[in-house]
């Protein structure tokens, strides 16, 4: 398979590539809402499919996602997923309301994660597309809140055709003592690996 | 006692015939699961189906992640395990579309083609579909029980379904 190439220093640019990415879509988190919000160490790795709904929580886990999609000069789908208790805190931390506020999804939860979904996605694409010259471009944000293997099942079905491995970064967003956990699914597909991987080889 | 839990992840296949066993798919979306039981020899198989075809794909010794190759490759463990394909009975549940996206197209309708070649393939080995719960916007959590075959499906917020 195709991922099972990739050379660890790729892997290791990459990695830089998502984090600098986090690290700008915290900065705006934290202006957005006048608070200090920070982004713990990210874990990125290859996964393989099948295992990877058990790393975000179990596939029966109840949950957040964020799908937005890339086009461009290449294509690939972004999922950022959040346990529904983080969700509910980032909205409350995102309103300025008491944790513990926000008890079901509601427009208004929905479009601050979306929100947050957006912010995180294309900061890590302009990270991305600085560093390997390649033109792309967010899809608007589709939010659902749902079982994780379900919510990651089409993304995963299409990955599928080309590879047993995902790509996948873990993170949280965190705010003064409260951890917010999220993960955050970069899956390129249509051979857009090998495009990102053949401009960050000669690139950087 | 608790029974014993065997999870099923995307694209794998998993038998058993131990009768305090229960196989299970979580979080089933698009991907369809596929219960094919043998009511004789009480012996169960379930495969965790991602995706209708493996025409389309490149070369894997995931045979379980598609539709095409996966009932077969069910139902020739089972046989070997001494079921009895006269007395197999499928059940399948998900095929289920959970984002509309644009950018999705090339799986937007994968749920739907799932589950129309799980049951050519069931057709195609011979095999009877006896029960079916797919579809919709929404995840399922399949549970078969060995000891009798049925089935049971969770999904949030919707009352349990039995098969």
């Amino acid at each position: 398979m195709v991922m099972r190439d990739l050379a660890a220093e790729q892997l290791s640019k990459m990695q830089a590539i998502v984090i600098e990415g986090m690290r700008r879509s915290s900065q705006v988190l934290s202006e957005m809402t006048g608070r200090e919000i920070g982004l713990l160490n990210p874990v990125i790795g290859l996964v393989p499919i099948s295992r990877i709904p058990d790393i975000a929580g179990g596939g029966e886990c109840e949950a957040v996602g964020v799908y937005l999609g890339v086009d461009g000069d290449i294509c690939a789908h972004t999922i950022l997923l959040f346990p529904r208790k983080s969700a509910f805190e980032l909205i409350d931390l995102l309103l300025e309301r008491p944790l513990g506020t926000t008890t079901e999804l509601d427009e208004m939860g929905r479009s601050c994660l979306g929100e947050v979904g957006n912010i995180t996605g294309s900061f890590f694409l302009n990270a991305l597309a600085e560093k390997s010259g390649l033109l792309m471009r967010p899809t608007p944000p589709e939010v659902i809140q749902d079982m994780v293997g379900a919510i990651l099942s089409m993304v995963l079905a299409e990955l599928s055709v080309e590879s047993d491995e995902g790509f996948m970064v873990e993170t949280a967003f965190a705010e003064k003592t409260k951890a917010i956990n999220g993960f955050f699914f970069v899956i390129p597909v249509c051979g857009s690996l090998e495009k990102i991987m053949e401009s960050l080889g000669a690139g950087c | 006692m608790a029974d014993e839990v065997i999870a099923v992840g995307l694209g794998e296949i998993k038998l058993s015939s131990s009768p305090g066993s229960v196989l299970v798919c979580y979080g089933l979306g698009s991907c369809v699961g596929v219960s094919l039981y043998d009511v004789r020899h009480r012996i169960a198989g379930l495969a965790h189906v991602v995706l209708p075809s493996s025409s389309i794909a490149r070369a894997t010794d995931m045979v379980g992640k598609f539709a095409d190759t996966a009932i077969p490759a069910l139902l020739e463990a089972l046989v070997e395990m001494g079921a009895a394909k006269s007395a197999i009975e499928a059940k399948i549940t998900g095929g289920a579309k959970m984002f509309s996206a644009p950018s999705l197209s090339n799986v937007l309708d994968v749920g739907s083609k799932n589950v129309v070649a799980v049951k050519e393939a069931l057709k195609a080995s011979g095999l009877t579909l006896v029960a079916e719960d797919c579809g919709g916007s929404y995840g399922r959590t399949m549970q078969v029980f060995v000891r009798d075959g049925r089935v049971r499906i969770r999904t949030i917020g919707k009352s349990e379904v039995e098969l």
